[in-house]
């Protein structure tokens, strides 16, 4: 697990960060309600009134995928992410800091091009004027959330590094 | 071919330099397609979105979803309530209690993390209190809820259903015997440890009717994992529906038959509930990702070369070695990720010993939830340290022993098929 940035983040940088978090946490929590809601709905509608309902599979799918990509990024906040930290542990305190800027680089640069190529990816799908099958929900909205999620977590990433050139300074907060 | 030299050292490179999992197999990925000549950020996006758009992947929060209501809202608790009642009595019998009430929780939730905190956090203060070795008992806790990826339902084994493209249904019913067989393994070495030590003193003395009236009291409680094992099993629904079911259940019973699950429960709940399943499915995608590319680059045929060599022409052989190599990897990567990056490589080699995809599975998520109690990295062994306070040495060197029983449980699993194939054989294709 990628270290907790310490408290070095200047307040009006942490409450960006718990605007985004509380903000996105009521907007998943809807839409998981949603999701549990569609699928449970097509399980009545299919064993008791032996009914199914044709948009629930590509509905539930659509929110998932939306679940997941706003989901990442209160997992980037929370530093939920899964990542290993054995070797980096047993470095001296001033190399960790600097592995840490190194792996925020690099996470920056991975955001950077997710941005890219997910922009790019609903954009196409979006002129292409691809539709789901059941419902008229065009993919290009699908996909935005790759794009829109990357950018929230490069911001959030953009916050993380700044702490962590400021513990590699030494400042105290 | 420098194409393997190169996947590792980026793969490796990137984790080792704390790059979280998920965003290092997205580099990687990026630095494959890169050497193929084959630069392309958007067909990579689209590989990961491709990799969560699934409905049987669905079954994961829904599963989580259900574990997380039922441990705030009594459920749990009323499960280990008829848990103590059915082995509180003899000596040590806590420990009982917590390995027995591991297997019931294990049946409705998915994940062991979560299991960890529900079952050590009743159950560890209590064998504190009643003088048991505080070492012991928190390393207990953690060894027998290793169980809640091998008895279903299993969110790995949802996982491992999609990567192998084998139902999610058969995997379930493979992994009831291993986990049966953990069980028992775990309660034959509490044995040994309880054995003649005064510490452990004999309490009460069995009574049926104190059984009957927990089990009156959990009676909702116990019901959920029939729905959840008898829907599967009599091939009623599927995993996904399964999983939506147990957690309507689960909300409905705690919420309005017990009453303890609140309106200030339900947001935290949903949450955790999604950062669980973010966290798991974000690696799935990139995993799905970098996949493609490890395919391109031939990746697993060289790997197939190498276990090959090593194993001549002898399954029994090869499956040694998958075990040597995934206890290594469980030492220090998580289940899920090391599930995704390792299941793709070695399925078709396992195949090509003709090796059914279900036993290979169950094989090798029995193998990586020991991976689950070894140090240096693993996530129930730092839960059950967070709980009971101990340090993650002081645990590890109370915790061997019940390492050793896991491997003796894996090897069991691994050269007596029969175990994992007996229930599977008997549901319809």
């Amino acid at each position: 697990m990628a270290p907790e940035s310490d408290a070095a983040t200047p307040q009006t940088l942490s409450l960006v960060s718990r605007v985004m978090d509380t903000v996105l946490s009521y907007v998943v929590a809807v839409l998981l309600v949603a999701m549990s809601g569609t699928v449970f709905g097509n399980v009545v509608c299919r064993y008791f009134l032996d009914a199914s309902l044709a948009w629930y599979e590509e509905v539930s799918r659509f929110l998932l995928i939306w679940i997941v990509f706003l989901g990442a990024v209160i997992a980037y906040i929370k530093g939920d992410h899964l990542g290993i930290d054995v070797i980096f542990m047993v470095l001296p305190p001033k190399y960790q800091r600097m592995v840490v800027l190194v792996a925020d680089a690099l996470v920056l640069m991975c955001l950077a091009i997710m941005f890219q190529g997910g922009w790019d990816m609903a954009i196409d799908s979006l002129e292409s004027g691809w539709v789901a099958s059941s419902v008229p929900i065009p993919y290009g909205w699908v996909y935005m959330v790759g794009p829109v999620s990357a950018a929230l977590m490069f911001i959030q990433c953009l916050i993380k590094t700044h702490a962590d050139i400021r513990a590699l300074k030494g400042v105290q907060p | 071919m420098s194409v393997l030299p190169l996947f590792l050292t980026a793969l490796f490179g990137f984790i080792l330099l704390t790059v979280p999992i998920a965003f290092a197999l997205f580099l990687t990925a990026l630095v494959l397609s890169l050497s193929l000549g084959a630069w392309s950020p958007a067909l990579i996006i689209q590989s990961i979105f491709r990799g969560i758009d699934s409905f049987p992947l669905m079954a994961i929060p829904f599963f989580l979803l259900a574990g997380e209501i039922m441990n705030t809202g009594g459920i749990s608790e009323r499960i280990i309530l008829v848990a103590k009642a059915m082995c509180g009595h003899v000596r040590g019998g806590l420990g009982y209690v917590t390995v027995v009430a591991s297997m019931l929780i294990s049946g409705v939730s998915g994940s062991a993390v979560a299991d960890t905190s529900a079952i050590g956090s009743i159950l560890y203060p209590v064998m504190k209190k009643e003088g048991y070795d505080p070492h012991k008992a928190a390393a207990l806790v953690a060894a027998s809820t290793t169980n809640g990826p091998i008895i279903p339902p299993s969110i790995p084994m949802v996982i491992f259903g999609v990567i192998a493209n084998v139902s999610i249904i058969r995997l379930f019913v493979g992994g009831i015997i291993p986990g049966l067989i953990l069980g028992v393994g775990l309660m034959i070495g509490w044995y040994f440890h309880v054995r003649g030590k005064a510490r452990y003193h004999v309490e009460g003395r069995f009574s049926p009717a104190a059984v009957l009236k927990s089990c009156i009291s959990a009676f909702w409680a116990l019901f959920l994992p029939v729905i959840i094992l008898g829907g599967i099993l009599l091939g009623i629904c599927t995993a996904t529906e399964a999983a939506v079911v147990s957690a309507v259940y689960a909300f409905v019973v705690s919420a309005f038959i017990y009453r303890e699950f609140k309106v200030k429960h339900l947001l935290p709940a949903l949450v955790n509930t999604v950062r669980g399943t973010a966290v798991v499915l974000f690696v799935c995608g990139a995993a799905m990702a970098a996949a493609y590319f490890i395919t391109t680059a031939q990746i697993p045929e060289l790997l197939a070369k190498v276990l090959l060599q090593l194993s001549g022409g002898s399954w029994v052989m090869f499956m040694f070695w998958v075990n040597v190599l995934l206890l290594i990897v469980g030492c220090v990567m998580d289940l899920t990720p090391a599930l995704l990056i390792l299941a793709p490589m070695l399925l078709p080699i396992a195949a090509k010993y003709g090796l059914d995809p279900i036993y290979f599975g169950v094989v090798m998520i029995v193998n990586l939830c020991v991976g689950l109690i070894t140090p240096p990295v693993g996530n129930i062994l730092f839960v059950a340290c967070g709980i009971s306070k101990i340090s993650v040495a002081d645990i590890s060197r109370a915790i061997w022993p019940n390492v050793i029983i896991g491997i003796i449980v894996l090897f069991i699993v691994t050269y007596i098929p029969w175990t994992v194939m007996v229930l599977v054989e008997l549901i319809p294709k």
